[in-house]
């Protein structure tokens, strides 16, 4: 009887012990919002989510800001409305109605993929995106790193 | 003098300032150039509906609530309409094809955009006594156009939602969570829609946004309803203090001149959107020589996500009339099914302590609306 209850306690610990082994080891999800390189200049959290909500919408030297969103359902997409706006992209939506409603005013679209957001901010100086992948390339800058 | 004595109304109600507001902005949208919006980019993954397009026609896209986008033109067409059915102790039993309204945005290039909302009301109309279209009607309900110069200043002209509280801003049924608007945003303390012009923007304030409004209204309305009161003047400010769409609080102040009367508006509102529901709040006061005496309402609206797309909501109102008016309390408890972010159908039930100008508010309300 005695032996069972240490086999138990010693297979309990071993689980916790495992457990919070996989914990240390699993990468910490983060998205990287990122623009072309010519824009290098960092922003805070509070700056990208006036980008997205589209309070903000000139670059400092007069550029129209161009935000890519990845689709509602993604990784990225509901990592970075949980970091940026503290909640998932469907409660989004009903703001968006308002500003459509309001103001005529739309979403920022949306691409397919984290390369696609890629290439699209390197091919245009006033784009910015956000991606999950940890290789962003040359040709593009991360402006903030939301862990 | 004013601006309405000055010009008289023609018989659509535009005044001769009217018509050169109008003149002035169809020729803005003929004059300007055409650039690629963002919304043009490619996306090949229609995850969420309403978010990509769900139909494709050579240069025609199609997406739910956001309307049908015209190619190259810069052009959308969009709109939503509203079914209603209520049983009150007023009136008994309707059904009504309520609204359907449509918007044309024309957005052609990131400094300038124009946006009219076009609405066919009373469209059919089925009670205890009679059926059909009885004062079916269209109007130009809203027009306007905005040059945005930077992030803190943009000037629009022309008729547009009056910035005042929330509520106002959010006029749509499909974006409302209730089938009837509170009693005090309904018609007693501003008119809706405002025929002037706007001065508005936002800035970054630590970790937040504070945005304003500084608005005039000088000409009579574009929609024809005998129901409105327009002032001949307004002039008020509005200022939003928010952290993203989660909480926001604002402060508006109007002042009204009609017939040489004055009246003063001064109002607060909360929107707060926690992870399960949301509350929203407004307090209207108002006062002056136009009134026999003060007014002020308030109401209190909270929603709860109950499960998945089905909310229960229950809201709080009071409203305190101009003498010799009777203080009203109202409550009002429903639920809302949201199959989409667009689209409501909601029911609920009214109860009021009191009538208002003999007419009781007591009853059931349920509607089906969707933006399209």
């Amino acid at each position: 009887m005695r032996t069972t209850a240490h086999a138990l306690f010693l297979t309990a610990g071993l689980a916790c012990g495992l457990l919070w082994a996989s914990q240390l080891g699993a990468a910490e999800p983060r998205v990287r919002v990122i623009t072309h390189r010519n824009r290098s200049a960092n922003l805070t959290e509070s700056e990208v989510r006036a980008i997205y909500l589209k309070q903000k919408l000139f670059w400092s030297d007069g550029q129209p800001i161009i935000p890519i969103n990845r689709e509602a359902g993604t990784e990225a997409r509901e990592l970075f409305s949980k970091k940026v706006f503290g909640q998932d992209s469907r409660r989004l939506a009903s703001y968006w109605n308002q500003r459509y409603f309001e103001a005529g005013e739309f979403p920022p679209a949306t691409l397919a993929s984290d390369e696609a957001v890629i290439r699209f901010v390197a091919g245009s100086e006033n784009a910015i995106g956000y991606v999950t992948l940890e290789n962003v390339g040359d040709a593009i800058t991360v402006v903030l790193d939301l862990r | 003098m004013t601006a309405a004595a000055s010009c008289p109304p023609s018989p659509n109600g535009l005044t001769g300032k009217g018509h050169a507001i109008v003149f002035l902005l169809v020729l803005l949208l003929l004059a300007c150039p055409r650039s690629t919006p963002a919304e043009d980019l490619p996306s090949n993954a229609p995850i969420e509906l309403g978010e990509a397009p769900l139909l494709s026609a050579g240069p025609l896209k199609y997406q739910p609530a956001r309307g049908l986008r015209l190619g190259s033109t810069g052009g959308v067409i969009g709109g939503f309409t509203n079914l209603k059915a209520e049983s009150t102790e007023h009136s008994g039993g309707e059904f009504a094809l309520d609204n359907l309204n449509f918007f044309v945005i024309f957005d052609p290039v990131p400094h300038f955009r124009a946006v009219a909302e076009l609405q066919l009301k009373d469209i059919f109309v089925a009670d205890e006594k009679r059926s059909g279209t009885q004062s079916f009607g269209f109007d130009v309900r809203r027009l306007f156009g905005d040059v945005t110069v930077s992030d803190e200043l943009q000037l629009r002209a022309g008729t547009f939602l009056t910035p005042v509280g929330y509520w106002n801003l959010i006029l749509a049924p499909p974006l409302t969570w209730t089938t009837e608007a509170p009693l005090i945003v309904e018609k007693n303390f501003f008119q809706p829609t405002t025929t002037g012009f706007m001065l508005h923007g936002s800035t970054g304030v630590s970790s937040s946004q504070l945005g304003y409004s500084f608005f005039s209204q000088f000409l009579k309305p574009l929609e024809h309803n005998p129901d409105l009161d327009p002032p001949d003047h307004t002039a008020g400010v509005r200022l939003a203090y928010e952290t993203g769409p989660a909480w926001s609080v604002s402060a508006t102040y109007q002042a009204a001149q009609n017939d040489a009367l004055w009246s003063h508006l001064g109002g607060v509102g909360l929107l707060w959107q926690p992870s399960r529901g949301e509350v929203m709040s407004e307090l209207y006061v108002q006062d002056g020589s136009k009134l026999s005496s003060m007014q002020w309402g308030t109401y209190l609206q909270g929603v709860l996500d109950v499960r998945g797309p089905f909310y229960a909501v229950g809201r709080y109102e009071h409203f305190d009339p101009p003498s010799p008016g009777q203080t009203l309390n109202l409550l009002t408890v429903g639920g809302v099914w949201k199959p989409f972010p667009f689209m409501a159908v909601k029911v609920e039930y009214r109860v009021a302590d009191h009538a208002l100008e003999d007419r009781s508010l007591n009853g059931f309300f349920s509607s089906w609306s969707t933006l399209f």
